[in-house]
């Protein structure tokens, strides 16, 4: 089966993003598919390579990083849910004229089509609210 | 491919309290551009969203409610709300900003399940 998940809460305040992880792997490892992991919401902070996360909960996002690579699994970001929470990458960077890019490279950002595009192409879709 | 084409979009979320609501109204816009039927349900806290008279001015953020009631423009045309909800804000069906349609608790289980895809905010 061929799943789209969608990760809408913060990891740095919800355990959304931790449990689709958990479920990513898990699906992976029942010989499911993922066609696309999309991050909305607060959701996006996922991909924030700034965020400095307590040594004891040290939270998702290098979990996601060794999915992406691994397997391959497409991890997106909404660019407009992105760029209002500080998560930028090299071209919102030079077109804003910012200091910093704070989107991991491991993530792409794109618009809420990727979304759509990934529910209608999927068997099933997971959403992970805060 | 799967062609899933109906699409329903939960608000569970009061207005101005977070950027959900605006974000989540994006869904419902670009799903029907790419040609989903959407239905939109409000429950819980999110019949906030449907009050008339809402003045986001005051707040410096877009009124709400007007972008709700632009959503029949664009092909999104299919409210429902909680009646539960919707009697335990105070709120009648008359002081909304869209045509809603209240449904009772197992008729929002029907609904959930004629749907291919449902997102929640």
């Amino acid at each position: 089966m061929l799943f789209a998940l969608s990760v809408h809460g913060s990891p740095a305040s919800s355990q959304a993003s931790m449990t689709a992880l958990r479920f990513a792997r898990a699906a992976l490892a029942a010989g499911h598919g993922i066609h696309r992991v999309f991050f909305f919401h607060d959701g996006v902070e996922t991909a924030d390579c700034l965020a400095v996360p307590p040594s004891d909960a040290p939270g998702p996002l290098a979990g996601w990083v060794d999915l992406a690579r691994t397997a391959g699994v497409e991890l997106t970001v909404c660019v407009s849910a992105a760029l209002r929470r500080g998560i930028v990458d090299a071209d919102a960077r030079a077109r804003h004229g910012l200091d910093g890019t704070s989107l991991h490279p491991a993530f792409s950002s794109a618009g809420l089509g990727q979304l759509v595009e990934a529910l209608a192409a999927s068997d099933r879709h997971v959403s992970f609210a805060a | 491919m799967t062609t899933a084409r109906r699409l329903l979009l939960i608000l569970r979320q009061p207005p101005y309290t977070s950027v959900n609501p605006r974000e989540a109204i994006d869904v419902a816009l670009v799903a029907a551009a790419f040609e989903f039927e959407v239905s939109v349900l409000f429950e819980g806290r999110g019949v906030w969203q449907l009050l008339a008279g809402q003045h986001g001015a005051a707040l410096d953020q877009p009124t709400h409610g007007d972008a709700l009631a632009e959503l029949p423009r664009h092909e999104v045309t299919r409210f429902y709300v909680c009646a539960d909800a919707l009697a335990a804000a105070g709120l009648g069906a008359e002081a909304l900003v869209l045509p809603v349609e209240p449904l009772s608790h197992a008729a929002q289980r029907a609904l959930v399940a004629s749907h291919e895809v449902v997102i929640t905010d």
